[in-house]
């Protein structure tokens, strides 16, 4: 299974990042049972958009075949895009890192979001 | 038919004001004049000449948006590859997901889309109203609707209204205000205008967007002069320096007044057209 999570850097020891659309990086996990087999890290191309930033890292996330999303927050448009491709998105809080954070998601100690957390970046 | 714009990237420098004290000069000169307030997000020139937006002559705007007939849809994605809005969300073997609030109505959707399967749906996105203020003096008015944040489709007709009411009532002049910025719905109320006073105020920020209002002047072929606000304060060779380099003149000069101001607040404008 892999897991896409918002980073400020490209390794698991990179911090999360606290935004969806405008984080620097994806980190793509790739899990089984309880341990990260590989990981690899790609740039969020959207973060420089003048609005709908949500929707293009959406669509960057689901182009790699993720089906779980551990993020700080996620806005209106990017919870309505993944959650409609029946992506699940969990929430962590924020400073810890990449490792941490699937941790705590292996452990089951984060919440699966049912609501976007907050309004979004733009305007 | 002469048409100008009062624009400058900058908010609160007074594009309004002289929107409006400018065409008062010109009436004051017999000359017929339309008034287009093309700030749709928040149009006030109502308020500065003291006029209730007439009901009577609303008439609305609408924007077309895409919609998806799902059993013509082939699930290509060609749609969301070809929008620049980011307002179309596909994943593979599904049907695409349009998101209404970031779409510009501008259809390279349903021109790419191979099995047109993609309709457009018109919507209301906003009004305009027509006031006549007096004799031979309009203003014609456009106005968003609450929530829609592409606002350039809006722009565009309520220009394309004041322009047919001033051919049709045979006017002088048409003096459209725009919003601040140098977005969309700035671009659309500047296309095809005569010439663009920009105006802007001797302050570091006032400079700043001066220089970014006569680059896209520049670039859509709208000659331009720049308007100096409260001329008198500030620094004003910050002004200068930004007009030498773009080779556009300071034009006109309002210094700081207290006539002014006073006939701004008891909405009596008229009373100051020689301060232009």
């Amino acid at each position: 299974m892999k897991i896409a999570i918002p980073a400020a850097g490209k390794d698991l020891d990179s911090m999360t990042d606290s935004r969806f659309g405008r984080c620097p990086y994806f980190v793509i996990l790739d899990v089984s049972e309880d341990k990260i087999d590989s990981y690899d890290a790609i740039e969020n191309t959207a973060t420089g958009a003048m609005r709908g930033a949500g929707v293009t890292a959406s669509q960057i996330v689901v182009d790699q075949g993720v089906e779980v999303v551990i993020s700080d927050n996620i806005g209106p448009r990017a919870f309505n895009a993944l959650s409609q491709s029946g992506i699940k998105i969990f929430i962590v809080e924020s400073m810890v890192s990449v490792k941490e954070a699937f941790e705590k998601f292996q452990k089951k100690e984060l919440k699966e979001a049912r609501d976007p957390t907050g309004p979004g970046f733009s305007r | 038919m002469d048409i100008i714009a009062s624009t400058g990237a900058k908010g609160g420098v007074g594009k309004s004001t002289f929107a409006i004290l400018f065409a008062l000069k010109e009436y004051s000169k017999d000359k017929k004049v339309v008034i287009c307030d093309c700030d749709v997000e928040c149009p006030n020139d109502h308020l500065i000449l003291d006029v209730d937006l007439n009901e009577k002559s609303s008439e609305a705007i609408y924007q077309e948006y895409p919609t998806l007939d799902e059993d013509k849809c082939i699930k290509c994605g060609r749609c969301s590859e070809v929008c620049r809005e980011n307002a179309i969300f596909w994943v593979k073997d599904r049907h695409p997901k349009f998101f209404h609030d970031l779409c510009t109505g501008c259809g390279a959707c349903w021109v790419a889309c191979p099995n047109d399967a993609i309709k457009k749906k018109k919507m209301e996105a906003g009004k305009s109203y027509i006031n006549k203020i007096d004799d031979d003096l309009w203003l014609v008015t456009g106005k968003s609707k609450a929530g829609i944040t592409e606002t350039g489709p809006i722009a565009n007709e309520t220009k394309k209204r004041a322009l047919s009411l001033a051919e049709r009532k045979k006017a002088d002049l048409v003096v459209i205000d725009t919003s601040p910025g140098t977005h969309c719905n700035v671009i659309q109320a500047l296309l095809g205008c005569d010439k663009a006073f920009a105006v802007t105020e001797p302050t570091p920020l006032g400079a700043h967007d001066l220089s970014l209002i006569l680059e896209l002047l520049k670039k859509i072929g709208v000659p331009a002069e720049i308007v100096l606000n409260k001329s008198d304060v500030g620094n004003r060779s910050l002004i200068d320096d930004i007009g030498k380099r773009f080779k556009v003149d300071v034009g006109v000069e309002i210094p700081y007044s207290e006539r002014l101001v006073k006939a701004y607040c008891e909405k009596q404008l008229q009373k100051v057209v020689d301060l232009l």
